[in-house]
């Protein structure tokens, strides 16, 4: 509706007020506000997390008051807040400020309903952290599997119910929006095969938002009702505890993607910048995004092996989940081809894109012996699925968003931040996270179990180990803090490109002007021509591709 | 419109502001969160944050339409051309399969459901005399038809008949309360014969489904009546009924979900 006014770009930038911040709809105030508010819930997941490292370094202890009941809020609350509220959002702020830019568009294609989204994320995280406030915190684990989040007493799996359902529209209406965004609004000659590939994985993960949520809606108010109205949906006499499992993971797994595809899309965005070389595979790694997001919504029920399903459905789950190892491997070759024989330059968020291959790649690993009924059934419910789960949505997606964060603060707010303390950053958390996940394989393989408040004696070591990896990744996440304040406070302009890119939004100012493009640009050719002796692809504009190699070296800024 | 107001409204463009997001989106946290103090017993607390986040979320509402409708009466007035044309219908149309596997998870339920229960039809008593009456056939005929009217009003509208299409929506309008009506009064019977949503698994799902179902045939007939009111303000032209293209898909695709529980639920035959 607000195309069609004649829109005068002349303003450029202004200082925004808080009224411009709580009541904006321009897409890169709220990718900003979504980026920031979601970093303070990693913070407090991260929190919870040493919390629950701290119960598990020592046996038979009620360490800082922390009991077995706790203990059972606290796996609840940190898987909740690391997924609804620190990735996917954070994600949402990547989209919302990075897609429209890459495709040359003015803003979201529905900037208030965007506005709206964001608003509700609030609203979910406050119903979802309500129970620090009201007393009952939600203690059934992230999945709140029937029959226990109908049978716990107090007001805890309501606060999650409401919750993740408040968190669940603004997802959907987010994902609307960057579909008809991505398929409505790009610029002249933005033809699907010229998108950025991280506009390519958004949206395949707005697809997957549309798709996959409203099971979890549908599971959640089913919940509600076996708590409120005295059905029997789950539990109690008639009840189907599985029917939950089915729909939960239903939306489950398609979930998982959500969380890591926006990480691949941002590796893919790097990799070529700072290999100065084109992307290999283009269309592999953009049809791979797809093609996880089809299978994905046909392997649910491998996490349900011992669930006491027919056997008759494990083996085709497994087979399709073996599956998904195809187009994710695709990825991993085509970009190990774009570091070969590329010239490449170790800056901060290269660093992080590097971990991220290394780590993903253990998780992918592990996830293929997980995807096997008889490994699976050995090691269901044990610390070997923790290592998996943390190798591909911490050593995966949060080292996806540091190299996201690391590669577009600059475009973001203008300024350039220590590469010296991001590289600090990047060794502290690699080696801290390698301490406390690495050894979780081996705690798994030999029976520790997983949401346990405690362990054998045999498992003291090894635990402690643990703990003491996750306070030095803890600690890591400190000197991003302090690089952050630095980076406000003192850090050097960043200019419009520092990373010689050559996709759309490093060809306008740091930060973007709030119309983005005075005239829409015309694209000629894919977006990662480098080390080509291509001219322009951006009809018209001064700033851009064209470029040999070693003009990357006068252009970064230190 | 005098030319302060309007200039006023391109300013509020330029700054890329709307008050009326975060009222509803914070509205809608109040209300839920008064579902919580009611749970905990903290009943003053409760109705105090429902009414506060109903009136909020309704406050919201209302001013997002009214920018809305200044915005079309603009666009109208001043002849300008669409960016970006029928961008509501392509949201409309992303949204829809997200419908389809909310209400997809539903009937997913209903029939597991039913795998599983050996006594899933009996064992209702009364209720299923009604359940056999002839208020799902009353509301199947005004639903169906209600799709057709609407389908010769957007027909209409594009031939530049006016009163026609107002006449045609005016009617769907009708037709779409009477079965929210319809709908009203079988529940009331269910329940006069001691039929609901936790005498057995049956009914559990039967008033989730039909509910769910409800809801958005109401929420449909409101965006068509906001639409029914904006036609008498000139909103609407045969160039331009974008959001009428919108609404008219939402309607039919809630009318082809009844069509699926007329055949499952009431009927049986799937």
């Amino acid at each position: 509706m607000q195309q069609g006014y004649a829109l005068d770009n002349s303003h450029g930038h202004h200082k925004l007020t808080w009224r411009d911040w709580i009541f904006t709809t321009n897409h890169k105030q709220i990718g900003i506000l979504y980026i920031g508010t979601a970093f303070f819930f990693f913070l407090v997941g991260g929190v919870l997390a040493l919390l629950m490292r701290v119960k598990l370094a020592a046996t038979g202890t009620d360490i800082l008051g922390i009991t077995s009941e706790k203990y059972n809020e606290l796996i609840t609350l940190h898987g909740t807040v690391m997924i609804f509220m620190w990735v996917m959002p954070v994600f949402s702020g990547f989209i919302n400020f990075i897609v429209p830019l890459m495709i040359g568009a003015k803003d979201m294609a529905f900037p208030r309903l965007n506005a709206l989204s964001y608003w509700l994320l609030i609203s979910g995280s406050l119903l979802m952290m309500s129970g620090f406030v009201l007393g009952g915190l939600p203690d059934a684990g992230w999945t709140m599997y029937a029959p226990w989040s109908i049978l716990s007493p107090g007001i805890g799996s309501d606060t999650w119910i409401l919750g993740v359902q408040v968190l669940g529209f603004s997802s959907i209406f987010g994902g609307v929006n960057f579909i008809v965004t991505i398929l409505r609004m790009r610029t002249t000659g933005m033809t699907f095969h010229r998108m950025p590939l991280f506009v390519w994985a958004s949206f395949v993960t707005a697809a997957l938002l549309v798709l996959a949520i409203p099971a979890l809606t549908v599971a959640v108010f089913l919940v509600m009702f076996d708590r409120h109205l005295g059905t029997t949906f789950f539990s109690g006499a008639g009840g189907d505890a599985l029917l939950y499992q089915n729909l939960f993971w239903f939306f489950g797994h398609p979930e998982v993607y959500i969380l890591i595809l926006p990480a691949f899309g941002i590796v893919s965005e790097i990799l070529p910048v700072f290999a100065r070389k084109p992307i290999f595979g283009y269309k592999a790694i953009a049809y791979s995004s797809a093609s996880i997001g089809a299978i994905g919504f046909f392997v649910w029920a491998h996490h349900m092996f011992t669930s006491g399903m027919p056997a008759s459905f494990r083996i085709p789950f497994m087979v399709s989940t073996m599956i998904v190892g195809v187009p994710t491997a695709v990825k991993i070759f085509n970009w190990t081809a774009t570091l070969w024989r590329g010239k490449l330059y170790f800056k901060a968020p290269m660093v992080w894109a590097l971990g991220f291959i290394t780590l993903f790649l253990i998780g992918g690993l592990s996830g293929i012996f997980l995807a096997s009924v008889p490994f699976d059934i050995h090691v269901q419910d044990t610390y070997f699925v923790v290592a998996h789960f943390h190798y591909v949505l911490f050593g995966g997606a949060i080292f996806g968003i540091f190299a996201g964060l690391y590669f577009w603060l600059p475009k973001m707010f203008g300024k350039m931040y220590s590469d010296r303390m991001a590289k600090a950053h990047f060794w502290l958390t690699f080696i801290g996270f390698n301490m406390t996940f690495f050894p979780m394989h081996q705690a798994g393989v030999l029976g520790m179990a997983r949401r346990y408040a405690d362990h054998g004696p045999e498992f003291s070591d090894i635990n402690l180990f643990m703990t003491i990896g996750a306070f030095v990744m803890g600690l890591a996440q400190l000197i991003f803090i302090w690089n952050m304040v630095w980076m406000f406070r003192k850090g050097p302009v960043a200019g419009d490109n520092p990373w010689n890119s050559k996709t759309l939004e490093w060809q306008l100012s740091s930060p973007p002007p709030a119309e983005n493009f005075e005239t829409p640009p015309v694209i000629t050719e894919g977006p990662y021509e480098y080390g080509l002796p291509y001219g322009p692809r951006v009809a018209g504009a001064a700033a851009g591709g064209g470029e040999q190699d070693h003009d990357f070296d006068r252009g970064i800024s230190r | 419109m005098s030319m302060a107001t309007e200039h006023a409204e391109e300013v509020q463009h330029h700054s890329h502001t709307s008050r009326w997001p975060i009222w509803i989106g914070l509205g809608i946290g109040a209300g839920m969160f008064g579902f919580l103090f009611f749970t905990k017993g903290y009943t003053p607390f409760g109705w105090t944050a429902v009414l506060a986040g109903a009136a909020s979320i309704i406050y919201g509402l209302f001013g997002w339409v009214r920018d809305m409708t200044r915005e079309d009466i603009h666009e109208i007035k001043h002849n300008v051309k669409e960016d970006f044309k029928n961008i509501g219908l392509t949201g409309m149309l992303v949204f829809i399969p997200s419908e389809i596997f909310l209400f997809g998870s539903l009937f997913a339920s209903y029939f597991a459901l039913r795998a599983h229960t050996p006594d899933f039809y009996t064992n209702h008593g009364e209720a299923m005399n009604v359940l056999a009456s002839i208020i799902p056939y009353f509301n199947t005929i005004c639903l169906v038809s209600s799709s057709f009217t609407l389908h010769f009003a957007e027909h209409f509208l594009k031939h530049g008949k006016q009163k026609t299409f107002q006449l045609l929506l005016g009617i769907t309008l009708v037709l779409g309360f009477l079965f929210v009506g319809g709908q009203a009064y079988e529940y009331l019977e269910f329940i006069k014969d001691g039929f609901t949503i936790k005498s057995s698994i049956y009914g559990s799902i039967f008033f989730s489904l039909t509910g769910l179902h409800g809801l958005h045939v109401t929420g449909g007939a409101l965006f068509l009546t906001y639409i029914f009111a904006g036609s008498f303000r000139s909103q609407l032209s045969k160039d331009k009924h974008s959001v009428l293209l919108a609404a008219s898909v939402y309607w039919h695709f809630v009318d082809v979900v009844w069509i699926f529980l007329m055949m499952i639920i009431y009927l049986r035959w799937i």
